[in-house]
């Protein structure tokens, strides 16, 4: 096993623990307003120390993962849901209408600058964690789509493809069964990336007010509440942002462990 | 004058260079020949100085007095591009595509500040032109691809002799031109070594481009000179057994009998391949580029038929429409009495097969052997129960273990890729099997391997052929009938035998003029 993998592996499932955890237990409740002990520092029953409203930073960040987790999550499903096919589609029939029209709508949407038409989503259906992940899954799907397409171009001009199609099988089956086998090694990096974008952007909308609401703690929110005291309690802000270093860096040597994985050239190189 | 002395090579304790001695004599040219890994390119690169990364040299590669594994990088790159130029086969890959010829010419001059910048030009306007390339003809701002895989190669040498090097390194040059090409590129070289004095060091798998070319030759065999010598002695005695391996294979002839004429099954009345011009403002398009012009043939059941022609004369256009992978825009194609088109039924598809050139490029790289070889079976109304069986059977048939079929296929050897190739096509038991180039990519033992298998397997199945390819003597080895193609139409068609000894067309007697061939004489001479 690569040593990227197991790392990786290891503080992702960390934080994936530590959410699934927070359903069921924290140290303590993160609701739970009490002044007197604020801005304790780490040591004794509160392990990470208090925030400037006496709440269990441990326990926030716990919290705090479910939501940032969960929104990149669902945001990455989405785009790669949809953006996946869409750049199939668009490979299967390249040069025609189809792929005209999937390359560029793609184009259209990213033309817009995302994070400005996700504060626009938020803002006019309201700011909360659902709005967060639409509005960041819709920027994934172009990502996807054109990631998928242009990789598939170069496939589809290949002798298998070509060994396929006098087999009789359809556009639809090719991409299936050839196409899509070989271009995922791209796609779970793209995917890892998104997801750490996900967080990232999670974590600047509800930095902004308009992603998670409170009482829920996400990520971003826990840095956004520690910047007014940046100056006098800098670790408020320093552990949500250890917490998505890690998450993105966990994921980002996953991704290329599970790349090399997949691959069974190199699968039996490392016997 | 530049010697190898004992030149080895490991690479990461695997030895790729074992003793070599090669002595490369001033205005002479050297061939070095072998088959794939055998070492040839792995020398020039020691001679280069551009060996990988962890490579482990010994022995001496004296040019005069200094001895290049020793002298320092700096001094290398002097050397590099002046004192010796090199030449590679893919003549696409090795010019920058965005620079234009002059520039790519003049680079040489300009990095080792032998000239100024309009002196360089002046120079690269001077080499194009001595290589065929005159400026009236081709000004030094057009870019490679807008040149021909010839004109390209041209590019390249001009850029290596642009400095007049002592030593020409030619790797492959002509081996992804076509022959007539070939004959003009070699003629070239040849000129210039005359002309300059300069040494040519030319690495080819090809025994009969080197008889024709080199003073003295090398024969590779694993890292190891096994013999060399003056060409025309070295061809007469050829002492070593793998020289007579490596000549026997090349003019290797299976054992095949024509079978008994039997029912057309293919059948192509004035077959029109059009594909539409390119777009010319909003709403006009170029007239269409016709690929196939009316090209009419019938094969019969059992019947081998050659196809040759040069790139970009419409075979493998031609090839896609009879595997009705592309829609014709005239005249028919009708296998098994039926036209093949999008009504052509699946279990009549089945019928046809195909091999294609690239053994690396066929399959797909996820896939076990068993799935990629049973890939066809989807063309059957339903998929057969024994399915691993009928694969082992195949595999077994072109020789491989049927234990084959749980490996991937980055596995196997590209001969071995070649035989899974032909077991995916035979395994729908097919009436017809259509090889495009399906030989060109591999050794020249490797080849003979092959093309004994499909005559077995002709032989055996009662197969078809239809053979697309750019060689004549293989095309000539193991077709009955052959079609001569030049720009999307048939020049000439006829018995194989008759049409090899007395061709009728004039391009049909170009392209055998071009073929370079060991004399005969010198052959005979080893016979007796």
């Amino acid at each position: 096993m690569k040593p990227a993998l197991l790392i990786g592996g290891a503080l992702s499932a960390l934080m994936v623990a530590a959410a699934l955890l927070s359903l069921v237990w924290t140290p303590f409740d993160v609701t739970q307003v009490d002044i007197p002990p604020r801005l304790l520092p780490p040591g004794g029953a509160h392990l990470l120390g208090t925030d400037h409203f006496g709440r269990d930073i441990l326990s926030m960040l716990m919290t705090g993962a479910r939501t940032s987790i969960a929104v990149a999550l669902v945001a990455v499903a989405i785009g790669a849901g949809l953006g996946v096919p869409l750049g199939l589609t668009a490979a299967a029939y390249r040069g025609g209408l189809i792929d005209e029209a999937i390359s560029r709508g793609s184009d259209l949407v990213f033309a817009f600058p995302s994070l400005v038409i996700a504060i626009l989503i938020t803002a006019t259906f309201g700011p909360s964690a659902l709005n967060a992940i639409i509005a960041i899954g819709i920027f994934n799907i172009p990502v996807f789509a054109r990631l998928t397409r242009g990789a598939a171009l170069s496939l589809w001009t290949r002798e298998f493809i070509l060994a396929a199609r006098t087999c009789g099988k359809s556009r639809t089956r090719i991409s299936a069964e050839h196409i899509l086998p070989n271009i995922l090694n791209l796609l779970i990096v793209q995917a890892t990336i998104q997801f750490s974008l996900g967080i990232l952007a999670e974590a600047a909308l509800s930095y902004i007010g308009l992603g998670a609401q409170p009482p829920t703690p996400s990520w971003g929110r826990m840095l956004s509440e520690a910047q007014t005291m940046i100056y006098s309690a800098p670790r408020l802000a320093m552990w949500p942002g250890l917490a998505i270093v890690a998450m993105v860096l966990g994921l980002n040597l996953m991704g290329d462990g599970l790349r090399d994985l997949t691959d069974p050239r190199l699968r039996r190189e490392r016997g | 004058m530049i010697r190898c002395e004992s030149l080895s090579v490991s690479i990461h304790d695997e030895p790729i260079l074992r003793d070599v001695t090669l002595d490369i004599a001033p205005g002479k040219v050297t061939g070095l020949v072998g088959e794939s890994g055998s070492g040839k390119s792995m020398t020039a690169l020691a001679v280069m100085g551009l060996l990988p990364r962890g490579a482990n040299v010994s022995g001496r590669v004296m040019m005069g007095d200094e001895d290049l594994l020793r002298v320092p990088e700096k001094r290398l790159c002097d050397i590099r591009g002046n004192r010796i130029g090199m030449i590679f086969q893919e003549p696409m890959t090795a010019l920058n595509p965005v620079k234009c010829i002059g520039d790519q010419v003049a680079e040489t001059l300009l990095v080792h500040g032998k000239a100024s910048r309009s002196e360089a030009r002046r120079i690269a306007k001077e080499k194009l032109a001595r290589v065929g390339l005159p400026a009236d003809r081709f000004p030094l701002s057009r870019f490679p691809h807008e040149l021909s895989g010839g004109q390209r190669q041209r590019v390249a040498i001009a850029t290596a002799i642009a400095l007049s090097p002592e030593l020409l390194i030619a790797d492959e040059p002509t081996t992804a031109l076509d022959v007539t090409t070939q004959a003009q590129i070699l003629d070239l070289l040849n000129e210039i070594v005359d002309e300059t004095g300069m040494s040519l060091l030319l690495i080819t798998h090809d025994l009969a481009v080197v008889a024709g070319m080199a003073h003295h030759v090398a024969v590779m065999k694993e890292g190891e000179i096994v013999e060399s010598g003056a060409t025309e002695p070295l061809f007469r005695a050829m002492e070593h057994p793998y020289t007579k391996r490596l000549f026997a294979a090349t003019a290797h002839q299976p054992d095949r009998r024509p079978l008994p004429p039997e029912d057309p099954i293919l059948d192509l009345t004035d077959v029109v391949r059009e594909y539409p011009g390119a777009r010319r403002g909003i709403f006009g398009r170029e007239a269409p580029f016709r690929a196939v012009n009316e090209v009419s043939f019938t094969l019969h059941a059992g019947e081998s038929l050659g196809l040759v022609g040069e790139s970009g004369c419409g075979k493998s256009t031609l090839t896609r429409a009879i595997l009705g992978l592309e829609p014709v825009q005239g005249g028919q194609i009708r296998a098994f009495d039926r036209p093949v088109d999008r009504s052509f039924p699946n279990a009549l598809r089945a019928g046809i097969q195909v091999v294609f050139q690239d053994p690396y490029a066929s399959f797909n790289p996820r896939w076990r052997v068993e799935r990629l070889v049973a890939e066809p079976f989807h063309l059957m109304p339903e998929p057969p129960s024994d399915r691993r069986d009928r694969v082992a059977q195949v595999l077994e048939d072109v020789g491989l273990k049927p234990d084959a079929m749980d490996r991937y296929i980055h596995e196997f050897s590209g001969g071995q890729r070649q035989r899974i190739a032909i077991a995916r096509a035979l395994i729908t038991k097919p009436d017809l099997i259509v090889l495009d180039e399906a030989v060109s990519a591999l050794d020249v033992s490797i080849r003979a391997q092959i093309l004994d298998l499909i005559s077995r397997l002709q032989a055996e199945h009662r197969l078809s052929y239809i053979f697309i390819s750019h060689d004549l003597s293989v095309v000539r080895a193991v077709t009955d009938r052959v079609l001569v193609m030049k720009a999307g139409e048939i020049v000439e068609a006829g018995e194989t035998q008759a049409v090899f000894d007395a061709p009728g067309h004039p391009y049909t007697r170009q392209l055998i003029a071009a073929t370079p061939r060991i004399p005969e004489d010198w052959q005979e001479a080893k016979h007796a």
